[in-house]
């Protein structure tokens, strides 16, 4: 499958933004957003995208 | 009679030769690395060898009224087409493993050179036989030079250099959108890899010189290829799964400008200009909306417009 969003990883702050059938990873702070975000993206061979509202996705193309 | 048949053993033997060398002439192996192995070279070799032999066959058989030894040449064009398939669906198996493609263009552009390679063997063995049997071996000799070179020259094809101003471009982000100069690329939510990016990553953008070249840029197919053959040249830092790191080429809507990314092993915007220059123009990707009236009016148009 191509373009999919694997997972999305944001902070309590913003959690409401997120919702659907995807997994949703809650980090305490930006810098652990960014980790998580990156680790997983690592992990599931994505790449990951700052939606720039607090949410980023992990997408592989 | 022996005379007779003398000179069409060395019209053949002339043709043949011919053939074999236009072959081995077209037979260069560059950075496509392609065919780079042995075993590509002596399937090319061979095949450039029977073409080479049933055209030169063919005009002492016709003097002799042998037609059914003439037919063996159409047959050997219908096996030639394989050529083409042969080549595709190696290049295609190669490229389900490739970190960077080349793409379906590049690879059918490179299936259809190989075949036609064969075709311009099969013409310059059969001139070269004919002038050898027509007039004399000297000049089936003096033919075979001029049309081996021919041969050489028709090969040539036109390349991005020729259709397009290539400069180098500012890489810069905009929150998580990378620009290079303003045409945006890609959105790039890690930090760490921005700044990798910004400090190694190489940024350029493709100007074409009129409609026909913006047509080319327009093709993702010639996209693919440009980020292909930039990739072998200057190298590229991407491993499997790491798609931060993969070269990306997006056009301007407005003006065709194509602006391109890549993050070679080392930056060096000189050299990925270079590369860029000597990209084939795809078969597939050539379009001359310039050669039709409507083309032109457009163009003009836009001219006044701009002058204006």
């Amino acid at each position: 499958m191509e373009d999919t969003i694997l997972a999305a990883v944001t902070t309590d702050a913003y959690a409401d933004k997120v919702h659907g059938n995807v997994a949703v990873f809650i980090a305490d702070d930006e810098i652990e957003q960014q980790r998580t975000a990156m680790l997983l993206a690592r992990i599931m061979r994505g790449m990951s995208h700052d939606l720039e509202n607090g949410v980023m996705i992990i997408v592989r193309h | 009679m022996a005379a007779q048949e003398h000179q069409y053993l060395m019209a053949i033997l002339l043709g043949f030769a011919a053939g074999v060398l236009a072959r081995f002439c077209m037979l260069r192996s560059d950075y496509r690395n392609y065919p780079s192995y042995p075993h590509g070279y002596i399937i090319h070799l061979s095949l450039g060898a029977i073409a080479a032999v049933l055209a030169s066959l063919a005009v002492p058989a016709l003097i002799e009224e042998e037609l059914t030894a003439i037919t063996f040449l159409v047959l050997c064009a219908q096996q030639f087409r394989d050529i083409r398939s042969m080549e595709r669906e190696t290049l295609m198996k190669l490229e389900e493993q490739a970190l960077i493609p080349r793409g379906a263009d590049y690879i059918e552009g490179i299936a259809k050179v190989f075949e036609s390679r064969n075709y311009l063997v099969m013409l310059v063995a059969l001139l070269v036989s004919a002038f050898a049997v027509m007039i004399n071996w000297q000049a089936g000799c003096l033919a075979a030079v001029v049309l081996v070179g021919v041969s050489i020259f028709c090969m040539r094809g036109s390349y991005i250099g020729d259709i397009a101003q290539i400069q180098a471009g500012t890489l810069h982000f905009e929150k998580s959108l990378l620009y290079v100069d303003d045409i945006v690329l890609m959105n790039v939510g890690d930090p760490s890899a921005r700044e990798k990016i910004l400090r190694e990553g190489v940024g350029i953008v493709l100007k074409p010189y009129n409609d026909d070249g913006r047509a080319v840029l327009n093709s993702p197919g010639q996209r693919q290829a440009i980020l292909h053959d930039i990739s072998i040249l200057t190298g590229n830092q991407m491993d499997i799964g790491e798609q931060e790191w993969s070269p990306m080429a997006r056009k301007n809507m407005k003006t065709g400008v194509l602006g391109i990314f890549v993050l070679p092993n080392y930056k060096d915007t000189q050299a990925v200009i270079s590369a860029a220059e000597r990209v084939p123009v795809l078969e597939s990707a050539a379009q001359k909306p310039l050669s039709n009236p409507i083309g032109r009016k457009l163009a003009k148009q836009k001219n006044s417009d701009q002058i204006a």
